[in-house]
């Protein structure tokens, strides 16, 4: 016993030691140091701004390069950038950039329009993979690009093509780095994640300082940056940024509460704590607006899914019988979704264009109102009875059963689902909910169309036509029915000819009509059913000065600072 | 013992084939490849991904991708990993060493503590303190451990103190400290962590504990110790102790190969860059030159534990020797 | 058996609380007060409603009511008793144990959950799932590690070195891809009974390996043992070994290590339902039930969502208290 005891002794006082072993440090303090911290969800996957696929590899080099354009997020229209202006000109074919002639890369070379010639050679490249080609590809054919001198470049169009000015901002990348890769074929594997920062030569309002795998990633303000405030002052005003990496929202919020963060975008379930604790904890909370994406019920209308044994399955009627899918739409909770999945703090979709789009979204909808009588009436009257209490048949009597999806993971989705299920067993409708890992349910989706119904969403852009794979009938995305060789009915021939009409107009208020008639096409023929939007909220500390954020992303970012 | 030796060492080598086999033909079993989850990105043209697919060889049939990784990790190329585009031994490296401290401080703490707490309930079976430490132990077997890491990070934003950091495995000023300031620091961002992988770990592990002794306690020549007059004391530490001790030792053996598997959903909601973490990533994403790296170190440090469990037991264990366990 | 008086007061709490859950199982839809899956679209995340006593000529609808709860602010979920409004709590009633006279008047005994389902009747369903999951995955995977385990380390030679190093494949294999392939492989459609058999079934065919290890090093040592080489000298058949002599000996640990494993399969089903393996929206589990509780800001602002756990941490120790109880009812030495 007394062995043991003494070994008892020595692990009591080992724990104590353990916990007895700290330093006081000075608390961080961001506004003496004038240094933001952000939270971020996983790890980027590489810093070669060309290469990027992912949000996270996005927001690492998002201040570290700069495009010709940027897209300003209050009036969602194209400012200047590196190109300090622009002229159309040929009819919208001929767009000629002027370049700024103050920009430096990181190494001191200056920044020119061989740089510009030099990206899109980079993406246009067959041997680099790249997410940017398809916005800069018009009919099929990439664009011309020249520069009549160093400061100057000129795109020239097949025809005019009012998308390109979204489509042109993309990051650009230094020829007198990387150009040697692009000739050897080496492009892919430069600018990892395990470069040197000092090697990532940019020119964007900050510089990479370090990385530390799943911790953080730290910048520090360019000093050469060209912008100026409106007193002629060196922007940007923080000295630093740090985007601290948490995969768990839990954790994140934590850290915000405890005052490691900076800035946080609440859930829908942490606003009102945040709201009752503003003093407290001496931050500020602001709405930033709808959110910019969809969430919707796909059905699938893909024949090709249908056919067993050479017979059709009663589904593929069902899911392009109109009256059935109005019955569907009407059977839908929106009001009940935002009460129990966003606290109240979401609006009913209507539209797939969201609202934050001000100029693209259709405002004129009706949208099908939550009314469970309604929706019984309308499958009676179109022949889908009751074959037993709480059994609904199709016209030929088969009863009416098909199987709901949703990736795995996300409780909102998993709740909606749970919501729906529940209003259409009252109709008499069986749904099988089964979530499925992202990657089988896209197998399902793009190859073996093995699926009846999806809940899936998509996130926004400004520009409509980055939907165009989605709601072109030729589309990889046009998830309910893909790559049809000719669009199957006729709404999604209309659609196909908005489509191509809606970029031939350079104005985008005289662009809107288009997008206005494909809502409402969607709207009224019902291959999709959209949800709900949730309305996003920032949280931030409140000697943060300028910060002003919206639902497409924060306005005039390089006047942030922390008050003196 | 020498030809023991030799014969598990030459064993070895069909069984890692075998392991990353299966592992490797289970992960084509699943329906599409790490390029799938792209097909939903309306940004990217069908055309770059078939470019991505012959880029990293995803075309080829499973043999042959098998024999291309196979030759490639005899060459101790483990390959590029698809979703970070680094080499795999470069961001195994990068977090290994993570998983390491905080496993070993984890395991140290865990077993320091079970095994004489173990011992003292066995001994004092059926006290209060039996049956109070039983009870906790049983507590903390029910509550799972991603669960007791959010009420931990609770704890450390409510008492919120710098020496209780909330997460992560340093201060974002780390790299400004004194090497003193850094030890204190890591020190302090392990101490949750450690609590919260050792409480569920040690709950079972007392329990098994104890009722090993209770088992030994009662076997005969424990009773002739005690005849011999013996003391107490020397009963239980020299004859039940050692002879308790066995299934720990099998158990010593796998915790090698947990060293560096890590715990990927405490990892992720205390915000610890370990393996786990990494692993999951991976194989969410279908990345299989990272998966299949984390796969071989795993199988290597298993089958290498195993091996040092089994000459522990020959050294710990007196009713163990060579003859028992290499009859074969 | 023991006598029922003769057993220790933990053991006989420990086996009422079991037979509790098990009555859960077996009579759900008599014990539950509500539809499960019902959803109260107006009441999430209600907290527990008091009782009150009642006078009078409301006799006549029973002994206690409850005041409805109105939800106040829907930001925040707070809610208030709403007074003009009463609903009467029967006994016996409408083929339930208990439940309210109007069932659109619901009394929420342990609150609700987020889309406002009745907590304790989702629990009571859940135990269908969570009090067989473990017992069953626990047997498959325990009589698969001792049968194999006693069996290996008895035998020695060969086969003992083709087992050990079939189960070090085992061991070694990523499960998580497994059961990855699986859930992408299981039919979708099936009813949950089916996929929660294999789940199971998976997860018990996933463990016993490890087991089988560690029982085959006990076993081995068992093996040279006097009274285990006394009985080979006898002339004892080697199944007459394996069942008298090795498989009680290592019964005891075998016990413990049962009881320790069944909170494991418990608990392992919902971070399953994570995957999508697991038991879905919105059939219940306690493992689904808890995983609400993964979140820091429901646990603080309602409580009642830890109820789950309760039961998990009940059920778990009464199995605890019982598999020690029984070992030493099985140890050789105190029976003989």
């Amino acid at each position: 016993m007394v062995k043991i005891r003494s070994r008892l002794c020595v692990v009591v006082l080992a724990t104590a030691a353990f916990t007895a072993c700290r330093v006081n440090r000075i608390q961080n303090d961001h506004s003496i140091a004038q240094t933001l911290y952000q939270g971020m969800g996983s790890d980027p996957g590489t810093f070669n701004p060309i290469l990027v696929t992912d949000a996270s590899s996005g927001m690492a080099i998002e201040d570290l390069f700069e495009g010709l354009v940027k897209i300003n997020p209050k009036t969602t229209l194209p400012e200047p950038d590196l190109a300090q202006s622009w002229d159309i000109s040929n009819g919208g074919r001929t767009i000629t950039f002027h370049l700024r002639h103050d920009v430096r890369w990181s190494d001191g070379v200056g920044f020119s329009a061989r740089d510009v010639l030099f990206t899109m050679r980079a993406i246009y490249d067959p041997r680099v993979p790249n997410s940017m080609i398809s916005s800069l590809t018009v009919d099929g054919r990439p664009l011309e690009v020249e520069a009549p001198d160093d400061y100057t470049v000129v795109v020239k169009l097949p025809r005019p093509f009012a998308p390109l000015l979204y489509a042109i901002g993309v990051p650009i990348v230094p020829e007198h780095v990387l150009g040697k890769a692009l000739a050897t074929g080496q492009f892919n594997r430069t600018w990892g994640i395990d470069t040197r920062p000092d090697d990532l030569i940019c020119l964007g309002p900050y510089r990479m300082q370090r990385y530390v795998p799943g911790q953080l990633l730290a910048f520090k303000r360019n000093p050469d940056y060209w912008m100026r405030d409106e007193r002629g002052g060196r922007l940007p005003r923080l000295k630093g940024q740090v985007l601290m990496i948490a995969t768990d929202r839990n954790a994140m919020y934590l850290r915000f509460i405890s005052g490691l963060l900076d800035v946080y975008r609440p859930r829908a379930e942490e606003v009102w704590e945040l709201q009752q604790k503003q003093g407290e904890l001496h931050i500020k909370l602001q709405p930033t607006g709808v959110d910019t994406g969809s969430r919707f019920f796909a059905f699938n209308r893909n024949p090709r899914h249908y056919i067993h044994n050479g017979k059709m399955d009663p589904k593929y009627k069902w899911f392009t019988d109109i009256n059935f899918m109005r019955a569907l739409a009407h059977a839908l909770d929106k009001r009940g979704i935002i009460n129990l999945c966003y606290r109240g703090l979401a609006v009913p979709a209507i539209a797939d264009i969201s609202p934050a789009d001000r100029i693209f979204h259709n405002p004129n909808l009706k949208d099908y109102e939550y009314d469970l009588k309604l929706a019984a009436r309308i499958l009676d009257e179109a022949g889908y009875r009751l074959l037993r209490p709480g059994v609904r048949g199709d016209p030929e009597g088969h009863p009416i059963v098909f199987e709901l999806t949703t990736p795995t993971g996300n409780p909102t989705a998993d709740q909606i689902c749970a919501i729906y299920k529940q209003d259409l067993a009252a109709l008499g409708i069986k749904v099988n909910y089964r979530p499925l890992e992202f990657i089988s349910l896209v197998k399902k989706l793009d190859s073996t169309f093995d699926w009846d119904c999806v809940l899936i969403g998509f996130t926004g852009t400004i520009e409509p036509n980055n939907a165009a794979n989605f709601l072109r009938s030729s589309g990889n995305l046009h998830i309910w029915n893909p790559r049809e060789p000719h669009p199957a009915t006729p709404w999604e021939a209309e659609i196909d000819r908005l489509l191509d009409a809606g970029t031939r107009v350079m104005d985008p208020y005289q662009r809107a009509p288009y997008y206005w008639r494909i809502q409402q096409i969607l709207h009224d023929q019902l291959p999709i059913i959209e949800t709900v939007r949730e309305i996003g909220y920032v949280a931030y500390r409140d000697s943060l000065e300028n910060f002003d954020e919206t639902t497409w992303g924060v306005y005039k970012p390089e006047w942030i600072q922390f008050r003196h | 013992m020498v030809r023991f030796l030799c014969r598990r060492l030459l064993l070895m080598i069909p069984l890692i084939i075998g392991i990353t086999f299966i592992s490797f033909s289970a992960m084509s079993l699943v329906p599409g490849n790490f390029l799938t989850g792209l097909a939903m990105n309306p940004q990217i043209s069908p055309q770059v991904i078939r470019q991505m697919q012959a880029e990293f060889g995803l075309n080829e049939p499973l043999l042959r991708r098998y024999l291309n990784w196979l030759w490639q990790a005899i060459h101790l190329n483990l390959g590029v990993s698809l979703q970070y585009r680094v080499g795999v031994i470069t961001l195994i490296e990068s977090r290994a060493l993570n998983t390491l401290i905080l496993s070993v401080s984890s395991m140290v703490f865990t077993w320091l503590l079970a095994i004489p707490l173990g011992v003292v309930v066995a001994v004092k079976q059926n006290s209060i303190l039996d049956r109070v430490l039983s009870s906790m132990a049983f507590l903390g077997m029910s509550i799972p451990a991603f669960f007791l890491a959010f009420l931990a990070l609770d704890f450390a934003v409510w008492v919120n103190k710098p020496w209780l950091p909330v997460g992560g495995t340093f201060s974002p000023d780390y790299a400004n400290l004194g090497p003193w300031s850094k030890l204190a620091d890591r020190v302090d961002h392990l101490i949750l962590p450690v609590l919260v992988l050792g409480v569920a770990g040690m709950a079972s592990l007392m329990r098994l504990m104890r009722s090993q002794i209770l088992e030994i306690k009662r076997a005969d020549f424990v009773r002739t110790a005690r005849a011999k007059g013996l003391p107490e004391s020397l009963v239980i530490g020299k004859h039940v102790l050692r002879n308790a001790l066995n299934p720990f030792v099998t158990m010593a053996g796998y915790a090698l190969a947990d060293l560096l598997s890590g715990a990927a959903l405490i990892e992720a909601v205390m915000n610890l860059q370990g393996l786990g973490l990494l692993l999951l990533n991976a194989v969410q994403s279908l990345d299989v030159p990272l998966v299949m790296g984390s796969v071989l170190m795993g199988t290597v440090l298993l089958l290498v534990g195993n091996l040092l469990a089994d000459l522990a037991l020959v050294a710990v264990d007196p009713r163990v020797d060579f003859g028992s366990l290499a009859s074969q | 058996m023991a006598e029922w008086r003769t057993l220790p007061w933990i053991v006989r709490g420990s086996s009422l609380c079991l037979l509790v859950f098990y009555a859960f199982a077996v009579a759900s839809p008599w014990i539950a007060p509500y539809d499960p899956v019902r959803q109260y679209r107006d009441q999430p995340d209600c907290p527990p409603m008091a009782l009150h006593w009642t006078s009078g000529s409301e006799r006549q609808h029973g002994w206690l009511f409850a005041y409805p709860m109105k939800m106040v602010n829907p930001l925040a979920r707070t809610f208030v008793e709403d007074h003009s409004r009463k609903t009467y709590i029967r006994f016996f009633y409408r083929g339930h144990l208990f439940t309210t006279e109007s069932p659109d008047l619901p009394w929420f005994m342990f609150g609700s959950e987020g889309l406002g389902r009745d907590l304790f009747s989702r629990i009571v369903y859940g135990a269908r799932v969570s009090m067989f999951i473990g017992v069953v995955g626990v047997l498959i995977s325990f009589s698969l590690g001792l049968a194999v385990g006693t069996f290996s380390g008895y035998v020695g030679g060969t086969v003992d070195n083709l087992i050990m190093r079939w189960c070090e494949i085992e061991m070694s294999l990523p499960q998580f891809y497994f059961l990855l392939a699986l859930a992408a492989v299981i039919p979708s459609g099936l009813s949950t009974t089916v996929t929660f058999f294999l789940i199971v079934a998976i997860m018990a065919f996933i463990s016993w390996a490890g087991f089988a290890r560690v029982i085959r090093g006990m076993a081995a040592a068992v093996r040279t043992t006097p009274f285990v080489e006394a009985g080979r000298a006898l002339g004892a058949s080697r199944i007459r070994q394996l069942r008298r002599h090795i498989v009680p000996s290592v019964l005891g640990f075998a016990a413990v290590n049962a009881s320790l494993a069944i909170p494991g399969y418990i608990i392992g089903e919902s971070s399953l339902s994570l995957l999508g393996l697991g038991i879905q929206e919105p059939a219940a589990s306690w493992g689904n039930l808890l995983s609400q509780a993964m979140d820091p800001q429901n646990v603080l602002h309602y409580p009642w969502v830890l109820i789950p756990g309760i039961f998990i941490a009940l059920a778990v120790m009464s199995f605890n208290f019982i598999g020690d109880y029984l070992r030493d009812r099985l140890d050789p030495a105190v029976i003989r």
